[in-house]
């Protein structure tokens, strides 16, 4: 190693190295450069800004909520963890916690039209728009997680506070879906016409006859004003 | 051995910067993978209950709170008083029961204590009453036992104490360490109870003149109907907007960060939001004159051929419809609130048994399954010759 020979040149003596000793010497912090350019990278990709929009706004609504149910749902969560490709995997962490949701059923008044409205003089026929989710209401001081059965099995894999978010996001879904066959839209339609038929009345209507329109099947269309 | 140590050390460094950029950043998932799911548990109907509710205005707001907030730091005092009345009275009735069956060990009791059968076998019973109560044992036994006194008794006599020494407990050494804060996006919502027309104290009056109809009606409120921020603020996969209703925005020594503590900076979020359409956005005056002209409207439509049209619809609520959400808007009715109530009338000039102020009760008293003080609210209802 005298007179600043190089590594490669004292492994493979008489080789003509000078170009490659120079060449290594100016590249000395290269392998620093490489790590940090990779570190700024995914900092800078993990930091990356998400601001959804919400508008501080107030509007004007007009719908009618004719039906409230108080749902209760399970909320179990597993979690499996896996490093290194899969090569070590966590034993698996389980959440529990005990949710209540509230569903207001009902119509928009908005969606209504004067078209489908028609009078023959003590005579009325009102098509109404479909039963929807007025308002759903999951509210997270109703979470009551159970201790007993939840359990981070292991250091390397529990629920953050983030992902339980994620699984009360995942029932809150879950619950949505289930909304159609609870039976409950029957409920509200008939509470509807009733309400309806009481002010109709009123107005001096004997023959009053009310339908729905057909409703929406997917989630985010039976609660398109809610969700 | 130098020259070979500045060689590699370069190397070794950048192996560092690189191997900790992937376990920390997790590119892709390389360095450790995780899968939640939900199991399919089914949705239960609790209970059906018909409404006639009519919805006018809608505020959708978006907030930041943290747990040094006021009204996360008062979630968190009313989370531990919320839970001592069953413990109290828990402690009490299993205390009593011992000094029935040995009734000369009463005079003995401070010095009994620790070795008292009560003590032995209810260990598990006073470590929790201790730890919920915030008293050591010898408090605990002047309040339960000596005093005999009712849970709303002795929190009107130590309540204040009570709560310093619970706010004390709280924020000792915890509040300099850890840190929660979420971004809340939620609804507010506000319009009329149509439901309870038989019961309701309201009038509409019609006038008639050239230019056409007009309705007044009066007494009839505008209510905060429903506050809600939920795990998802919008979810519309297939128009790809997925916004979420609470965003973890900041969090500091998560192991020591309680499950309570999360939940009582996502109520102070609710709470902030419901503030901010009351005062800021005046949600209930935007209900008014949203809901005049949609009555309007759907007057019209209904109308009868030849009848003339309806012009004007003039809401008129109570004096009070201000003071009712404001009472209603954390969602409970505390003692204090019923002392509020109890003021208001007074200021008003009221008698508690007068028209007025059986209309605000009764009005309130659709809410009383938020009632805590349940004798309070009993009093009060009894004065006023309600019906509860």
């Amino acid at each position: 190693m005298e007179g600043g020979r190089g590594l490669v040149e004292d492994l493979v003596p008489n080789a003509e190295f000078s170009y490659l000793e120079k060449y290594m010497k100016r590249t000395h912090y290269f392998p620093i450069l490489i790590g940090l350019v990779v570190f700024l990278f995914l900092s800078a990709c993990s930091k990356a800004p998400y601001r959804p929009k919400v508008v501080g706004e107030i509007k004007s609504v007009a719908q009618l909520a004719t039906m409230e149910a108080k749902l209760s749902k399970i909320v179990l969560g597993t979690k499996e963890k896996a490093y290194l490709g899969g090569l070590l995997k966590a034993r698996n962490a389980t959440f529990l916690a005990h949710s209540e949701a509230t569903v207001k059923l009902g119509i928009d008044l908005d969606k209504l039209q004067a078209s489908d409205v028609e009078i023959t003089d003590n005579q009325i026929s009102v098509h109404l728009p479909p039963i929807e989710v007025m308002n759903f209401s999951y509210p997270a001081e109703k979470f009551e997680p159970d201790d007993y059965y939840s359990s981070a099995n292991s250091r390397w894999n529990d629920f953050s506070y983030g992902e339980q978010d994620e699984l009360f996001r995942q029932s809150q879904v879950a619950i949505l879906k289930s909304i159609p066959y609870l039976g409950i839209t029957e409920s509200a339609e008939q509470r509807t016409r009733q309400l309806l038929k009481g002010l109709l009345r009123r107005m001096g209507y004997e023959e009053i006859y009310i339908d729905f329109r057909p409703a929406a099947s997917s989630v985010s269309s039976l609660s398109s004003s809610t969700l | 051995m130098k020259d070979l140590i500045l060689k590699i050390l370069p190397w070794a460094i950048g192996a560092a910067v690189l191997l900790f950029a992937l376990i920390y950043y997790n590119p892709l998932g390389l360095w450790s993978s995780s899968k939640i799911s939900l199991a399919d548990t089914p949705t239960v109907i609790k209970e059906l209950k018909e409404l006639g509710e009519f919805v006018t205005a809608e505020y959708n707001g978006e907030v930041i709170e943290s747990l040094a907030s006021s009204n996360a730091s008062e979630n968190l005092i009313r989370q531990q008083l919320d839970s001592m009345p069953n413990i109290y009275q828990r402690i009490r009735v299993e205390y009593e029961k011992i000094y029935l069956q040995h009734p000369n060990r009463r005079r003995k009791r401070k010095k009994q204590w620790e070795a008292h059968e009560f003590a032995e076998t209810y260990a598990g019973e006073i470590q929790i009453a201790k730890k919920a109560l915030h008293m050591d044992e010898i408090d605990l036994l002047d309040y339960v036992i000596e005093d005999s006194l009712s849970w709303n008794e002795f929190k009107t006599l130590h309540g204040e104490a009570l709560r310093a020494k619970v706010n004390r407990d709280l924020t000792k050494g915890r509040s300099d360490k850890i840190k929660v804060a979420y971004i809340g996006r939620g609804r507010v919502k506000a319009g009329f109870d149509l439901g309870s027309i038989e019961e309701s104290v309201y009038e509409i009056t019609l006038s008639r003149n050239a230019a056409g109809d007009s309705m007044r009606i009066v007494n009839l409120d505008p209510e905060l109907m429903d506050a809600d921020i939920n795990p998802w603020y919008i979810y519309q996969p297939e128009e790809e907007l997925e916004v979420p209703g609470y965003e973890l925005f900041a969090l500091k020594k998560a192991g020591k960060v309680e499950f309570s503590d999360v939940a009582a900076v996502k109520l102070a979020c609710k709470q902030s939001l419901v503030s901010s359409a009351l005062n800021q956005r005046k949600i209930l005056d935007y209900a008014i004159s949203s809901g005049q002209q949609t009555f309007k409207d759907l007057f019209n439509m209904f109308r009868k051929e030849g009848e003339p049209e309806l012009v004007h619809v003039e809401i008129v609520p109570t004096q009070f419809y201000k003071f009712k959400a404001d009472i209603l808007a954390d969602g409970r009715i505390e003692t204090e609130e019923i002392s509020r109530i109890r003021s208001k009338l007074v200021e008003k000039n009221l008698k508690a048994d007068s028209q007025e102020a059986k209309a605000l009760l009764v009005s309130l008293n659709k809410y009383h399954d938020m009632v805590l003080d349940v004798e309070g609210w009993a009093t009060l209802l009894g004065q006023s010759g309600v019906e509860e």
